[in-house]
Parts: C-alpha cells; sequence; structure tokens
C-alpha cells in the first residue's frame, strides 16, 4: 500500500495542519515532502516524481484547483486528492472534472485520508507502467522504415496482402517480405497483436 | 369580408363559338400555346393563341358596354362584396329589403327580419319582438307612411310608423277577421293616395284601402297560381301571370296583353318602370306598358329563367332575379349580363334586387347570403390568374390608341381596344421580362428599360439598345419639353437629344447616388431627384436645391410642375413638398394627407391632382393643395381610392412613368397587380352624406351598499351596467355616480362602412370636435354631474360630412354631496377646521422643544443597540472567515491526535515526536479559543469605553477574524502599516467594527471580479496634522457617480441582500470619534474608503 519509493506531497499555507498531516501520513509509513505554499511546490516539484498530492483548496495567493490547473498545462499527471474547510459543491466539482482524487473536508479522518492517497498513489503507479509500456513499443515502432508503415497501416485496416500491392502499385510478394519485416520489428506475434499495438500507438 | 371577384361575363361555350370568328386565318394555329413558341423576330407583335383567346372574351365583354369605359372594359362595371354567416349575417337566405328613411337598411331571412347598419347586424324575431307572427321572413314592403309591411310564414304584419328601430313597437297582425287570406304576398303595389295592392303566392289578390284590407274580384287567370302586381301612372292596378295581364277597370278586370298560350308558369313578372307605367317579363319578351299600352318589346333570347322579382334601377337597368337562372341585366341598350356562382354570387336562386339611396345594388339570394353590386370608379385592367402580367411598373399612352404597359414579369405589353398583346424586346436571356419603365416620346420613339437596359425603336423597326444607359436599371424615362428624352439608370443619368446620346456625371456637377426621377419646371429647366438630393440642370450643370435651412431635400420620388414656377415634390416619408422660389411648404398626414409616401403625381386637366402612394390613389383639388401648402386651409380634404373603389391593388410602383393622361383625357395608373384606369370626366363622388343613428348609451354606476344588500345584485359584480337603446326617452337622466359612459353611434353608408370616419364632441366638456377615425364608440370617464350634449358627425368614403350628425342629450345626476347647498356648510366647517389646527400646531411647537433633550438621550442609545445589532448582523457575514479559521486549528488536532495514536501502536516509541505532537495540539487549540474570544468581544454588548489604543493593533486583530473570509475569497490582502504605535483614543470594539465593515464591503465590491483583480489594501499613517488615517483600498467597481452623495445614508445599499446600515452606523462610529469617515472612487478602478482620527491627546473623551 505504501512502496517506498512514493512520495506524498502535501501543499498547505497553515505551517500547523501542514505538520500535523504529515505525521499523520508519515505514521501509516508513507514518506512526505511539506510545502507551505503553492508557489513554492511549483518551484521546487519534478515532474516525474512518483507519488500523489495532497492540495488545500483556499489558500492565499494561488489556490487548489489553480494549481492544479498549472500542474495539468504543465503535463504534470500526478493524482490530486483535495483538503477545503468548506466544501462547496461547485467547487469539488470543479476539482473532480479536472481529475482529482478525491476531495475530503477538514478536519480528516486517517482512514478517509489514507484511501483517498492510496488510490492516488496507486493510479499514479498504472499509469507510470502504462507509460514504460507505451514508450517500449514505441522504442520499437520507430525502427520501421515509411515504407514499412504504410504497410502496417494498410494492414492494420484489414486489407489483404493483393489489395495492399494494388494500392501500393507492387506486387503481393514484395508485401509479404515486408509485412514480415513490420511483424519481426513490431514484435508482434499475430496481426491481432499488431493492430492492439498499434492501437496504443494511435491512442497516445 | 369584401370579396373583391373578377367577373367574367362570357360563358366558355359562347366563348368558343365565336372564336372561330374572330381568328384570323392568316395566323398559324402552332403559336398556341404561348410557352411553346415565342416570337424571336425581335420586334413587332406577337400575338399569341391566349392572347387573343382573351382579347375575344373582352371583346365580349365590351358588347355590355356604357359610356366612360366602353373600350377598355375588362371586367364588371360592379365591385361584388359578399355577406354571408361566415362574415355575420345571420341567415344565409335572404328575401326582402328595404331601407327606411332613417337610413337603415332591413332585410328578412327565415330567422327574423335583420336590422343592418354597414358593418352590424340586429336580429329581431318573435324572442325579442312580440309582435311578428312569425320568424320566417317572406317579403318585406315599406310604404309612403314609413309603415313597414312583413308578410311572415305565420302571417302578414304592420309596423307602424315612427318605431322602426324601436323593439316596444305598435304591430298590427292581419287575420282572417282583418280580411286576409292566401298564404304568402308575392308584390305589394302602392298608389299615390297609400292604397296597397297585395297578391299572394296562391293567387289571391287584395287591395288595402282605408285602413282594410279587402280581397278583390279573382282574375281571369290560371287558378291558383300567383300573380305579379303593379301599378301604373293613372293609379290602375294591374296583374301579371302566365294566363292573364291585365288592368282593374273599377268593377272587373280587363286583359290587356294576351300571353302565348304556350307560356309556362315560371318566366312571368313585372315591375313599375322609372317614369311611369310597367315592366312587364313574358318569357323571352320584356315589355313595356305605358298609358294603358304597350309602348317598346325587347326580346330576351337568352333569357330562360323563373323569376322571383323584377326592378329598374336608378341607371334604368332592368334586373331579374331569377329562382334558378341567377341573376340577368338588361341595359336600355338591349345588352345582357347574367350572374350565377361562376361570377360573384354564392347561389343561383336570386330573391331579389334593392337599390339603396347611395345607388349600391343588394342582390340576396336563398342559400347564398347577400351581395353589394357597388358600381365601380375604377376599371381594373389587371387580366386574371393564370395570365402572368399583373405588377405594372408604368404605363403610357400608345400614339396610334391603347396603352403601353412595361410589366416586371412579362415585360413589354400593349393593351388595345381590344387585345392585349406582347411586344418582343431583346432581353440578356432571349428577351426582356423585367420591364421596368415606358415612354412614347412625342416623335413617336418607343423608349422601354428594364432591369438591365434601355432599348428604342421608331415605328416598328427593330429595338436598338441605349449603350450608355446598359448594365444597369432603368427606373425613369422622362422627355422635357424640348424633346429631349432622359434616361436614369441605376447611377447614371443620360440624355438623347435628336440621336445623340450622351451620359451626364461628375463633370457636370452631378453627385454619385442612385438616380430617381425627372421633372421640368414651368422655365425649362429639368429636375432630377437622386436619393439624396435635388438637382436642378441648369446651363448644362447639376444645381443642388435645398431647403431654407441648407439641408437638402431627401427621397424625393416624382416632380410636379406648376405654372406659376412652383415645383411639387412627392417624398417617399413625408407626404407631399411644395417648393416655391426657394421656400418649401409640406403637406403630410397632419395636414390631412392619407399618405405618407407619394410614388408619382397627375393633373387631370379638370382642376385635381391624382398622386399614386403605396396605399392606394389620392385625389385632391389642386386649390385645396395649394391653399394647404400657403396655411391657409389647415386640412386637406380628399379621397382615397383603394381596393375598395375597384383599383386591382392599392399599391403603386415607384418610378417614371407609372401614371399617365391619355389624348381622351382618361388616367392610366400602374400598380403591383395591374394597370388601373379612371376616366376623370365621369369620375363621381359619393354625393349621398351618410346618415347617423345613436344607437346606444351605456354607462356604469357604481353599486352603493343598500344595493349589494338588497337582493337586487345576483351577479356581485362590483359595478352596474345600464344600457339604454333608442329610441331614447327624454330627457335621459343618468343616475349619480354615473361613471364611464359609452355612446354607440353608427353611420349608415353602404358604399364603404369601413372608411366612413366619425367625429365627436360632448358639449360640457369640450367645444371642438374630436377624431374619433372609424370608431362607432365614444367613451367618457367620470363625468362629473351635469348636463352634457353628445354630438357626433361622420364622413362617407369621399370625405362628405353629414354636417348636421346626430347628438344626444343627456344628464349626470349629482350625489348630495356634490351639490352647492352641501358643499358652501362644508366649506365654512373646513375653515373654522383649520385656524384650529393651526393654533395646534402652535401650542405643539413647545411642547415639542421640550421633548427635544429627552429625545436625544433615547437616541444615543438606540444608536449603541444599533451599532451592537450590526456587529451581530456582521458575524454572519463572517461565517465563512469563521469556519476556515477554525477549521484549519481542528484538523491540525485531529491530524496530530490521530497520528499520535498510531505513533503508540509502533513497536519503538518515539518520545520527541509525541512531545512535539502535544506541544502542537495545545497550540492549535489556544489559536481556537483565540478565535473565539475575539468574536465574543466583538458581539459584546457593554458601554462604550474610550481608552488609549493603537491603531495597528486593531487593524491586525480585525484582519485576524476576517483573515479566513478573504482567503477563501481568493482576494490577495496587502496590509501597510505605519512602522511606529499609532495611538488614539477610542472604543476597540466599535474601531474594530467599522474597519470591519469596511473590509467586508471592499471584499463585496470585488466579488465578481476575476481572481487576478481581487487586490485589497490595508493601509495605516500618519496624517499631516499628526492625525491618524486608516484606509482600505479595494479594485471593485467602485461607487456609482449618482450614490457618491447618499452612500452613508441609511438604507442605501449596492448590495442585494444588504440592510444598508453598516456605513451609515460606521459613520456615526467615526463621527463620535471626533473622527470623519471619507468615500472616494480611484483613479485606477475601484474604491477606497479612509477614516481620519485625531491623535489622542486631542481626542474628547
Amino acid at each position: 500500500m505504501s512502496p517506498a519509493d512514493t512520495t506524498v506531497f502535501l501543499v498547505d499555507d497553515d505551517p500547523s495542519v501542514l505538520r500535523g498531516l504529515s505525521r499523520l501520513l508519515r505514521s501509516a509509513g508513507w514518506r512526505t515532502v511539506v510545502y507551505q505554499s503553492p508557489q513554492d511546490f511549483i518551484d521546487r516539484f519534478d515532474i516525474d516524481a512518483p507519488g500523489c498530492l495532497v492540495l488545500d483548496v483556499s489558500m492565499p495567493g494561488l489556490d487548489g484547483l489553480e494549481l492544479q490547473r498549472r500542474l495539468a498545462e504543465k503535463g504534470c499527471p500526478m493524482p490530486i486528492v483535495f483538503l477545503t474547510g468548506h466544501g462547496d459543491i461547485p467547487t469539488s466539482v470543479r476539482a473532480m472534472k479536472a481529475g482529482a482524487i478525491d476531495f475530503l473536508t477538514k478536519p480528516v479522518r486517517d482512514e478517509d485520508l489514507f484511501r483517498a492517497v492510496g488510490q492516488a498513489v496507486e493510479n499514479d503507479r498504472i499509469r507510470r507502467q502504462e507509460r514504460a509500456e507505451t514508450e517500449a513499443i514505441e522504442e520499437r515502432f520507430a525502427t520501421l522504415t515509411p515504407r514499412e508503415r504504410e504497410v502496417l497501416a494498410l494492414v492494420v485496416s484489414g486489407k489483404l496482402n493483393k489489395q495492399i500491392a494494388a494500392e501500393l502499385g507492387t506486387v503481393e510478394k514484395t508485401i509479404k517480405v515486408h509485412r514480415a519485416r513490420v511483424m519481426e520489428k513490431t514484435g508482434a506475434q499475430s496481426l491481432a497483436e499488431l493492430v492492439r499495438l498499434t492501437g496504443r500507438l494511435q491512442r497516445l | 369580408m369584401i370579396w373583391v371577384v373578377f367577373i367574367w361575363p362570357v360563358v366558355a361555350n359562347a366563348c368558343l363559338t365565336l372564336l372561330a370568328v374572330v381568328w384570323r386565318p392568316g395566323c398559324p394555329v402552332s403559336d398556341f400555346p404561348f410557352a411553346a413558341k415565342r416570337a424571336r423576330a425581335g420586334a413587332g407583335v406577337c400575338r399569341a393563341g391566349w392572347l387573343r383567346t382573351l382579347a375575344v372574351i373582352l371583346a365580349l365583354a365590351a358588347l355590355d358596354s356604357r359610356a366612360a369605359a366602353s373600350t377598355y372594359r375588362t371586367d364588371s362595371d360592379y365591385l361584388i362584396d359578399t355577406w354571408e354567416v361566415e362574415e355575420g349575417l345571420p341567415d344565409n337566405s335572404t328575401t326582402a329589403m328595404v331601407q327606411t328613411s332613417d337610413g337603415y337598411l332591413w332585410f328578412g331571412t327565415f330567422n327574423g327580419l335583420v336590422r343592418f347598419d354597414g358593418i352590424k347586424f340586429t336580429v329581431f324575431n318573435r324572442s325579442n319582438t312580440p309582435g311578428l307572427p312569425g320568424d320566417g321572413i317572406v317579403n318585406l314592403y315599406l310604404d309612403r307612411q314609413e309603415r313597414l309591411w312583413v308578410s311572415t310564414d305565420a302571417g302578414l304584419a304592420l309596423r307602424q310608423a315612427n318605431s322602426v328601430h324601436a323593439t316596444e313597437t305598435r304591430w298590427r297582425t292581419f287575420t282572417a277577421q282583418d280580411g286576409w287570406v292566401g298564404n304568402l304576398v308575392r308584390t305589394f303595389s302602392e298608389r299615390a293616395n297609400g292604397d296597397l295592392l297585395l297578391t299572394t303566392f296562391d293567387g289571391h289578390v287584395l287591395a288595402f284601402e282605408n285602413d282594410r284590407l279587402l280581397e278583390l274580384p279573382q282574375p281571369p287567370g290560371e287558378p291558383g297560381h300567383g300573380y305579379f302586381g303593379g301599378v301604373d301612372e293613372n293609379g290602375k292596378w294591374w296583374l301579371t301571370q302566365n294566363r292573364f295581364v291585365g288592368r282593374w277597370e273599377g268593377q272587373q278586370w280587363v286583359s290587356v296583353l294576351a300571353p302565348n298560350p304556350a307560356l309556362g308558369r315560371s318566366g312571368v313578372a313585372s315591375a313599375p318602370a322609372r317614369g311611369g307605367g310597367l315592366w312587364i317579363l313574358l318569357g323571352k319578351e320584356l315589355i313595356r306598358v305605358r298609358e294603358g299600352r304597350e309602348v317598346s318589346r325587347m326580346a330576351l333570347p337568352q333569357y330562360r329563367g323563373g323569376v322571383w322579382s323584377m326592378m329598374e334601377d336608378s341607371r334604368t337597368n332592368v334586373w331579374i332575379s331569377s329562382y334558378d337562372w341567377g341573376l340577368f341585366r338588361v341595359t336600355p341598350e338591349g345588352s345582357f349580363r347574367r350572374w350565377t356562382t361562376t361570377n360573384g354570387l354564392g347561389y343561383h336562386a336570386t330573391r331579389f334586387v334593392y337599390e339603396d339611396r347611395e345607388r349600391n345594388l343588394w342582390a340576396g339570394t336563398s342559400g347564398g347570403g347577400l351581395r353589394r353590386f357597388k358600381p365601380r370608379r375604377v376599371f381594373n385592367m389587371s387580366l386574371p390568374s393564370p395570365l402572368p402580367e399583373r405588377v405594372a411598373r408604368s404605363v403610357w399612352p400608345a400614339s396610334g390608341g391603347g396603352v403601353w404597359m412595361a410589366s416586371s414579369e412579362v415585360g413589354l405589353l400593349h393593351h388595345s381596344r381590344s387585345e392585349v398583346a406582347r411586344v418582343m424586346v431583346p432581353g440578356p436571356r432571349d428577351e426582356s421580362i423585367y420591364g421596368m419603365s415606358v415612354l412614347e416620346d412625342r416623335s413617336g420613339r418607343l423608349w422601354y428599360g428594364d432591369t438591365d437596359s434601355c432599348w428604342w425603336r421608331r415605328g416598328r423597326q427593330p429595338f436598338e439598345k441605349v449603350k450608355l444607359a446598359s448594365g444597369a436599371n432603368v427606373s425613369a424615362l422622362f422627355e422635357d419639353s424640348q424633346g429631349r428624352v432622359w434616361i436614369a439608370a441605376g447611377q447614371r443619368v443620360v440624355v438623347c437629344e435628336g440621336n445623340e446620346f450622351r451620359e451626364l456625371g461628375a463633370a457636370e456637377g452631378l453627385p454619385p447616388g442612385r438616380a430617381g426621377c425627372f421633372g421640368e419646371d414651368s422655365a425649362g429647366v429639368v429636375w432630377l431627384a437622386k436619393e439624396h438630393a435635388v438637382l436642378r440642370f441648369d446651363k448644362e450643370r447639376f444645381v443642388e436645391v435645398r431647403a431654407a435651412d441648407g439641408q437638402p431635400l431627401h427621397e424625393v420620388l416624382c416632380f410636379k410642375a406648376e405654372q406659376d414656377g412652383a415645383m411639387w415634390m412627392g417624398t417617399r416619408d413625408r407626404g407631399l413638398l411644395r417648393w416655391r422660389s426657394g421656400r418649401l411648404n409640406l403637406i403630410g398626414r397632419a395636414a390631412g394627407l392619407p399618405v405618407q409616401s407619394v410614388h408619382a403625381i397627375i393633373d387631370d386637366g379638370l382642376g385635381h391632382f391624382w398622386m399614386t402612394s403605396n396605399r392606394g390613389i389620392v385625389r385632391a383639388t389642386r386649390k385645396q393643395l395649394h391653399a394647404v401648402a400657403d396655411g391657409s386651409l389647415a386640412r386637406l380634404n380628399c379621397q382615397l381610392l383603394d381596393v375598395n373603389d375597384g383599383l386591382p391593388s392599392a399599391a403603386c410602383p415607384t418610378g417614371q412613368p407609372t401614371c399617365a393622361r391619355d389624348q381622351e383625357g382618361r388616367l392610366w395608373f400602374a400598380t403591383q397587380k395591374g394597370a388601373a384606369m379612371v376616366d376623370p370626366a365621369t369620375f363621381s363622388l359619393h354625393s349621398v352624406p351618410p346618415a347617423l343613428q345613436i344607437e346606444q348609451i351605456a354607462y356604469q354606476r357604481l353599486r352603493t351598499d343598500s344595493q349589494s344588500r338588497s337582493s337586487y345584485s345576483p351577479d356581485g359584480a362590483p359595478d352596474l351596467e345600464v344600457r339604454l337603446r333608442a329610441p331614447f326617452a327624454r330627457p335621459i337622466e343618468l343616475p349619480p355616480g354615473s361613471r364611464s359612459v359609452e355612446i354607440e353611434y353608427a353611420a349608415l353608408s353602404y358604399s364603404c362602412p369601413e372608411k366612413v370616419q366619425y367625429q365627436v364632441k360632448l358639449e360640457g366638456v369640450n367645444h371642438t370636435w374630436e377624431d374619433a377615425k372609424g370608431l362607432r364608440t365614444a367613451r367618457y370617464c367620470e363625468l362629473a354631474p351635469g348636463e352634457y350634449v353628445f354630438h357626433v358627425r361622420a364622413a362617407n368614403e369621399d370625405g362628405l360630412w353629414n354636417e348636421g350628425g346626430a347628438s344626444l342629450a343627456f344628464t349626470v345626476q349629482a350625489f348630495y354631496w356634490q351639490t352647492w347647498w352641501f358643499r358652501v356648510p362644508l366649506g365654512l366647517l373646513g375653515v373654522s377646521g383649520l385656524a384650529g389646527a393651526v393654533w395646534a400646531v402652535m401650542r405643539g411647537k413647545l411642547r415639542r422643544q421640550e421633548e427635544h433633550l429627552a429625545h436625544e438621550r433615547e437616541i444615543r442609545q438606540a444608536r449603541e443597540q444599533l451599532s451592537h445589532l450590526t456587529r451581530v448582523a456582521m458575524l454572519g457575514e463572517l461565517s465563512g472567515s469563521l469556519a476556515h479559521e477554525l477549521n484549519q486549528p481542528l484538523t491540525a488536532i485531529l491530524s496530530n491526535a490521530q497520528a499520535a495514536l498510531r505513533f503508540l501502536n509502533a513497536e519503538i516509541l518515539d518520545r520527541d515526536e509525541l512531545r512535539d505532537i502535544l506541544k502542537d495540539i495545545a497550540e492549535d487549540d489556544q489559536r481556537a479559543g483565540e478565535i473565539i474570544r475575539r468574536l465574543r468581544a466583538l458581539v459584546k454588548r457593554g458601554e462604550v469605553q474610550f481608552q488609549p489604543l493603537d491603531v495597528n493593533d486593531v487593524v491586525g486583530e480585525t484582519l485576524r477574524l476576517v483573515r479566513g473570509d478573504i482567503v477563501t475569497r481568493n482576494i490577495s490582502l496587502v496590509t501597510e502599516l505605519h512602522a511606529e504605535p499609532l495611538r488614539v483614543k477610542g472604543d476597540r470594539v466599535q474601531l474594530q467594527q467599522v474597519f470591519l465593515n469596511l473590509i467586508l464591503n471592499a471584499c463585496d465590491a470585488m466579488a465578481n471580479n476575476a481572481s487576478e483583480n481581487r487586490k485589497l489594501t490595508v493601509r495605516t499613517e500618519r496624517t499631516d496634522n499628526r492625525g491618524v488615517q486608516m484606509t482600505v483600498v479595494d479594485f471593485g467597481h467602485g461607487i456609482p457617480s449618482d450614490q457618491m452623495e447618499r452612500i452613508f445614508d441609511p438604507f442605501v445599499s449596492s448590495k442585494s441582500s444588504g440592510l444598508g446600515l453598516g456605513l451609515a452606523i460606521s459613520r456615526s462610529i467615526v463621527e463620535a470619534h471626533g473622527g470623519k469617515l471619507l468615500a472616494a472612487n480611484n483613479p485606477h478602478g475601484g474604491a477606497s474608503f479612509s477614516f481620519v482620527l485625531l491623535p489622542h491627546n486631542d481626542n474628547p473623551a
């Protein structure tokens, strides 16, 4: 539940609240890093660090929702758990729509906090894993020649070799060769897998 | 309601028979139909087949002819309007009609007797008229003594004179004891001495002499079959039947004419003839008898019907109403015309034709309603659908006879006396169809403009294109006195002198803008109207004509020059302008011109101007127009001709020429639905002024208590409406409290009741006539007690007033308190009361001064209470802040406590950690407690205590209270506190309250700002004179300039939820501290509030 290499980043403008929350999370075994203001967080934060963010909604200057927006702009996919002193519905809806994991009301019960943080960390882990896989596929696909990419596109659209040959103005035999090389380079064991791999790339 | 019918007089088979005769053998049949093959010769008259068909129809129509429009008759002499149940007619079967001397038309139906005032029908039947023997009215007759004879299916009745339109009339019913025999009266005939001859449908003949009915001996005709009665110029009774035509010779019936023994029963009738004698119809022969002898005999070969009735109208046409063959008219010249369901009648069974005083003819049918045949004054030259040439843009008389017409759907047309022919003009595609303008100049050249180019030809030569004017809409063609032809084509102006074409432009001083129309003044100078200017072409240059005040003349649509140098101009939206030596006079709606736009003006040579517009054609005398323009006449009396007079459409196009006068003096007009023609020489005004009747006076009276308590008011309505109907009992007295008096009246003009205008005047209220337009009700509210005379007068469609009008005197009675004998003592009482009041006021003033001191004490207490209450109220506004402020320590405490519990469960106990936790918990708890303490201090109610304090402290403490609110509202706070303590003497709580109020206001003012614009600055500083100033600066909406003066007044608030007390109380607090509370708008948005206090040693304690 709390792998040692994940960190919970805490942002709250009230130092005593920050201390208390940090202690609570540490008592459950998480590593925590605290920031006294959103600006502080933006300045010091490592975008690739694994973990999740626990964020107070109302802070002077930059508020929590604004920080969420800025992180999204920067392409930081870190899951966020919001804390608020007064859980008004419009704010929570906005936060959840923007991808927040949970929206908790202060004072927060420990199990609620742990559950939300646990889920956020898990989401982060899955996301990272998926990204690693996609990157691997991308690497393999990068080795394809332009001609092989053309053949690949037609193969995954369900065309027969004969049709592909006609479309590309060549003979079926050449297509077979290209096709075999595509399978080989991408490491796909079957046409179905090739389609799946291509689909994942296109999704990204 | 009005349904104008295009009437085509000739039945199809007659048309086809004659077609062959008229058809010229030289013309190939393949020309037919029109669309199949079009002549491409470029010039010449195309005689398409359908046009010839039409021409035949026109020629046939022309057979039925009379003076004015003889050669151009394209439709009926009459405009036919319909009244059926849908139009309010009580019954579609109308049986007979009379017009009483008071002007009402009365007709019989099978559901009662109906009175008609042109708009409204009033039914008299057995339910409201007990004297009537039955509801089925078969025949009506109004005798010389104004007695109405009514033959009903339940007997004969007579309504006595002087009670014609009253419900409580004297009715006399005839029974067998009175000598009445027979079933229903077929005819009434009256001698000059008032004796009547009545004939019945079942063959009885009765005389009404010396107030008695007496049956005459049976004539020797076919028994059981009814006769047509009659009386000749010598007072002799006549009877007409298929077996007997003869007269009563004192003792016996003597046969005069011997009808053909083969004659059937049906085609027989007689009617009184104008100028004496009788018309007698025997089958297919119409015989006139006079002095007891036959004087003329006319054959009616076409006539094949059975007859209900026959009459001769004032134009000496004989109308035969047939029960199975429609309506048949025989003119004195012997031409015939028949109307049936195909050309205007609702049903072919016609009962009667009746001519009213305005010479409208009314035809009643059995089941097909009532028709009004109104003689036309304007002749409609449009052709009925499906022929396409409906939109006439321009008309011009052709030198060889007939009229040219430019149509925007079929190009150029020539209306000759008996045909309508299309003239082919080359166009951008095939041939020109969008005709805009046509003109034949004095040298015989024909000019024609369409939406693209302008063409001309001489005689029958091919058309030539005016090159300079191509590519633009030709809106005007004009020939001046020198024979130059002017062409307006879009922005261009081209003039043709002889055979030379010249385009006039900027070199001649022509401004840009669309060219509209041309005119020429008496000095021979050509005028041109452009969109925004009127120009004169003087000495080869255009010079602008402006109003005396230098304003340009906009939107002039036409010119009409006068011999004295004056120029009339029709405008698009202001009516008519007269320009005379630089001075302009306007004749608009206010001066009685019934239209706003004047598209063309033409002089008929008989002293009238005819002006076209988009709402009809206005006819006014030239003299009157000048008088109105000169200011010597206030209002123009003119006629507006529209579809009610036979115009095919009231909308006349703009452009030039859109109307023209031909050699015979006839006027031609282009309209949106074809051309129309008027002959001013025979044009007559409706010369019968409308009769006026006041029909009803109604008033509402307030129900008094005694009435509402009595059983007299079953409906429970607050007011009682009382109606008095004509004839009125005189004098009319309306009881006290009568309100909302309504008087209903009607002008009995039947030519065009919709266009009747009324004027009303209530003597006792106003002395001048008020325009009531077409309203038939005058309403007066809250009339004071007194005597009144109501007057009404009316003008018919041609503006002919019934100057006498009608009047009705009535009195509104007074309540006792509205009378002088009540009011004078009351006035005296009032004066003495006033004196007493003055004395009382003086005494009260002294007492008030004593009370004043006590009062001030109370006010101070009240102010303190109020200031406390406002503080408590502010607590509500602070709740968001408090939640945040308390939540933070509580969150910290809870997190710490939960963490501590978990650490206790750990294997190794970290004492330092636990100590830190407990320390934090204690601190946070204190923090929460502090917040609550501050709050309580704020809302505590206590005596005001002035004590030395540091303003910076007050500010800091207040900011702590409100910090949460500032954070949750996303406002960035800047505090600029003076570095040294700022000592003043004051009440801490009250100063906090002021400060809190200013901050909360500032926060509210910025609620709608974008978050980056929510900036709040709090500043404390020392002023020049060692005073202390605290300032709150926001970036909100600022103070509206109109409220700047009032913001410190109580109950003034810019917030929807605010009470408007905060600033008022703040001000009173600051003033109690000897300071000032100031407000100002910042130069870069938002407002600043500051309060200045004196340093504490100067402070009043």
